[in-house]
Order: structure tokens, then C-alpha cells, then sequence
């Protein structure tokens, strides 16, 4: 007898559907909206209507489309020959252990709750979570949900924060996580040039609305589904012929010089 | 949990397996009834075995050496082909291995699938006149496809036929080989590719996006 895989995820009922224990059609059709199910299909938080809000305008906060963006480059090279799915698929595949995209975001919610735990009892809970910090830097550690890609570029902070702090409060969601976080990159620009990213906000509003660290990638990587999906669906419609192909005048080769094998030799 | 239709639909109960069976303490595993360990392993070489996978028999030594000839003109992909400049991005971001694999592999297929659906389409009656979409100026590949072909005694009269176009002339050979069905052609040229895109994705260091060129190729961005 096999053993049987033991889930609440929920099944396929008699002309219904069941989700973690709730009747779809009876109650979370009406009652939840997409992204709300979605946080119940994680087995996450069971978000109010306030709540789900601000979760579908973090979403929109979070847009950034551009084809260039180097996880966006990998769904056009994907759908380049006309699969849309191919280009989903190599993308999402793609942003296991990277280093960008939702993966890191474990990372940056474990720093958050890192700097709930410095900021605790503290009489001045920016300058114990600066202190946190600090001893991790002089230590050489990479810290999570700092740091702004592009500013070499003159990106001079992450656009998105304003957005997403705008998303929790409008509609009165923002919790302890979001204002520790406000807090410390007030300080920052006057101790280091550290500067905290879209990653880190984004992690500490989700653990505001109740998501536990671990599940921060898989809520990003559903709110980047925008994105992931059209990119590939414009690329697999273009069909680029220089993605296909990059011009040779665009590789340069800088491996081993032409040698030849013993058995040619003979 | 109430009842479920999926518990009322009329399904066997295993799932059937019909051309590995799976090794256990009882016995080694079988490829196509060949002992995968005790006959296939000291006796026929990793690309007789992939040939067997594909076709179910054990090939003849002309039809071996067809395709190690195929798979080693097909294998060198370059960071110019999607598959790889994809590959060595994903590594540049961090990607996990098993990621690159996947990224690698799916690429590498969208190309033998389009490669193949163009060939397949166009090649209309092997005895007749070359299609023209299949034919265009050599650059050099099939003259030397050929002449590794011949170094092998494996001669391919058919590539003599016109100026093929490199694609159309692999798949030929890999047609010559046995391989006709698209899923045979498109496995064989995904996996003469495979290890070549890794080898070039892992030759490049995580974390270094800012030796990725980011604006190539160009985009044009526009509002409307």
C-alpha cells in the first residue's frame, strides 16, 4: 500500500471546487479577490478587503516592464522563435537561487524581521537597527534589501519605494515592519552610503499584511507575472531575428586559440 | 474532504511504462529489453544507447557514425544563439545549476523545434528536386559535413544533391541516420547542444551583471 501525499491545498468536488478547506463557489467567489485567494491558496494570511487592496496595488507599484531588466531579457530569448510559453517558462525557471527577481526575497523579509529584532526594546530603535547593520557590513556579509541596481546608470534610488509605502497607506495597512524600515533609511544617508531597494519594502509589507518570509518569493513572483507574461508574449508575437541570433559584430570570443586534438595530428 | 469526480474516474491504477523498466534489488533496469548495466554498459558507447533510446533498436555502425558526426556539427552553439546568451544571463543573475539545465534545455528546444518544423514542412519529396527554402549559399558547412562524413565512410549522397542549407543538411543526416519523427530530431539536436551551453554559461561569474551588455541587442522604446 502506497503511502498517500497528505495536502489541504484542496481538490475537485461535485460542481464545485474546494481551496484549503473553502467551497470556490460558495466561499471565496464574491468573498476574496484574486490575489486574496491566492494569499488563502498559500495557506497565508486570509486577507480583509483593505488588505487585498493594497496587496493588488503593490503589484502595480512593483511594475517594471522594461525588456532590458536581465530577468526580462531571458523571457524574450525564450519566446524569441514564437512561444510565448517558452520564453514564461525559461524566465520563471531562471529565478531559482538569482540573485534579482523574487528569489532574494526570503532574504530581505529575514532582514526585516533581523531589524524588528535589533529595533526591540530599543529607546532609539533606528540607531539599533543601524548597529545591526553596521556589525554585518564590517563583517562582509551581503545583506539582503539593500543596494539600488542601475545607479552606475544614474538610478539614484529604487522608484518603487514610494510606491509601495504609498500602497499600505492608502489604505491604512502599514505596520511595524514598513515604519522600522522607514525609519532606518531616514538614517542612512547621514552613516553610509547603504541605501535600501524596492526588495525590502516590498518584504516588509508583505510581513505587514501577515505573509511569513518564506512564502515572500512565491507572493513576488505571482505579482511579477505581469511582467513575465508580457515580455514573453511580446517577444513570441516580434520574433526577433537579433535575439535568435545575436550579430557577430555583438559576441566577442575570448577563449582558448584554435589547437588541434592528438587524433588529428595523426 | 467531500467526495471528489476524480476518485469516480475509470483509471488504471499504475501508470504504465513502456520502455525503461525500473531497476530494483530484483534486477537492473531495462532500455528497450537491453540490460542497461550488464549489456548495454561494457558494450556500446553513450551515443549507441542515445540511439537506441530514440529508436527503439540497436543502430548499425554506419548509422553511429552518421550521427556522432551530426551531433558534433550541431553542437557548437555560441553566445550568439538565444539558448546560451540566455544561459549565461541566468548565470550572470545567480541561477542556480539545476535552473541553468532548465533554461538551457527550454531554449535549446524552441530552436530544434523550429529548425525541425521548417525542415519537415518544406523538404517535400526526398527523391525530388531540393525545395528551395532548404537550399541557399554554402558557407563552408556542408563541404565539411560532408567531408567528416567521409572520413568515417559514412557518405551521404544526398547532401551532394544541392547547396543545402546547414540546418536542412543536418537534419538530412540525422534523417539518414533514422531519426525521421519530429520528437526524434528535436531530442537528438537538444542534446548534442545541451552541454556546450552549459560549459559556456558556467564559464561566466555570477554576480557579474556588470559585465553583461545590457543595451545589446538594441531596443527601441517607444510610447506609442
Amino acid at each position: 500500500m502506497t503511502d498517500p501525499i497528505r495536502t489541504t491545498i484542496g481538490y475537485a468536488a461535485f460542481d464545485d471546487n474546494v481551496l484549503r478547506g473553502r467551497s470556490v463557489r460558495d466561499e471565496v467567489f464574491g468573498e476574496h479577490t484574486f490575489l486574496g485567494a491566492f494569499s488563502i491558496a498559500l495557506d497565508g494570511p486570509v486577507l480583509n478587503a483593505a488588505q487585498s487592496r493594497a496587496l493588488d496595488d503593490l503589484g502595480v507599484a512593483c511594475i517594471a516592464i522594461d525588456p532590458r531588466i536581465w530577468p526580462l531579457k531571458v523571457a524574450w530569448l525564450g519566446a524569441c522563435r514564437g512561444s510565448p510559453w517558452a520564453g514564461a517558462a525559461a524566465i520563471t525557471a531562471s529565478l531559482a537561487g538569482a540573485m534579482v527577481g523574487p528569489h532574494p526575497g526570503v532574504h530581505a523579509a529575514r532582514t526585516c524581521v533581523a531589524l524588528r529584532e535589533a529595533a526591540r526594546g530599543a529607546g532609539a530603535p533606528a540607531e539599533a537597527m543601524w548597529a545591526w547593520l553596521r556589525a554585518r557590513k564590517d563583517a562582509g556579509e551581503r545583506i539582503a534589501g539593500f543596494g539600488v541596481p542601475g545607479r552606475s546608470g544614474g538610478r539614484s534610488s529604487d522608484e518603487r519605494i514610494a510606491l509601495i509605502r504609498a500602497s499600505m497607506e492608502r489604505h491604512e495597512v502599514a505596520g511595524e515592519h514598513l515604519r522600522l524600515v522607514d525609519q532606518l533609511t531616514a538614517l542612512l544617508p547621514t552613516r553610509t552610503g547603504m541605501r535600501a531597494n524596492g526588495a525590502l519594502y516590498l518584504a516588509a509589507a508583505l510581513l505587514d499584511l501577515g505573509f511569513a518570509p518564506e512564502q515572500d518569493p512565491m507572493v513576488c513572483v505571482q505579482l511579477f507575472n505581469l511582467m513575465i507574461w508580457a515580455n514573453a508574449h511580446e517577444s513570441s508575437r516580434l520574433a526577433p531575428a537579433t535575439l535568435q541570433e545575436l550579430p557577430a559584430e555583438l559576441v566577442t570570443y575570448v577563449g582558448p586559440p584554435r589547437r588541434t586534438s592528438p587524433r588529428a595530428k595523426r | 474532504m467531500s467526495g471528489s469526480p476524480i476518485d469516480s474516474m475509470p483509471t488504471p491504477e499504475t501508470l504504465e511504462a513502456r520502455v525503461v523498466r525500473p531497476g530494483d534489488a530484483k534486477g537492473e533496469p531495462l532500455l528497450h529489453g537491453y540490460g542497461v548495466q550488464t549489456d548495454l554498459a561494457p558494450h556500446y558507447a553513450p551515443s549507441e544507447q542515445v540511439l537506441l533510446s530514440l529508436l527503439g533498436e540497436l543502430p548499425e555502425p554506419v548509422q553511429v557514425r552518421r550521427f556522432q558526426v551530426a551531433s558534433a556539427f550541431a553542437s557548437a552553439v555560441s553566445a550568439r544563439d538565444a539558448s546560451v546568451h540566455a544561459a549565461i544571463l541566468a548565470r550572470r543573475y545567480g541561477s542556480a545549476t539545476p535552473a541553468l539545465v532548465s533554461v538551457a534545455a527550454i531554449v535549446l528546444a524552441e530552436r530544434a523545434r523550429d529548425e525541425v518544423e521548417a525542415f519537415l514542412e518544406l523538404r517535400g519529396d526526398p527523391g525530388g528536386e531540393p525545395p528551395a527554402a532548404l537550399v541557399g549559399v554554402d558557407d563552408g558547412f556542408v563541404a565539411r559535413l560532408r567531408d567528416a562524413l567521409s572520413r568515417v565512410e559514412a557518405e551521404l549522397p544526398v547532401l551532394a544533391r544541392a547547396a543545402w542549407r546547414p540546418t536542412a543538411a543536418l537534419c538530412l543526416t540525422l534523417e539518414a541516420v533514422g531519426l525521421s519523427e519530429a520528437w526524434q530530431l528535436e531530442t537528438a539536436l537538444t542534446l548534442a547542444r545541451l552541454p556546450v551551453v552549459m560549459a559556456e554559461a558556467m564559464a561566466h561569474e555570477p554576480g557579474d551583471l556588470h559585465g553583461y551588455p545590457i543595451r545589446q541587442p538594441p531596443f527601441e522604446l517607444h510610447d506609442d
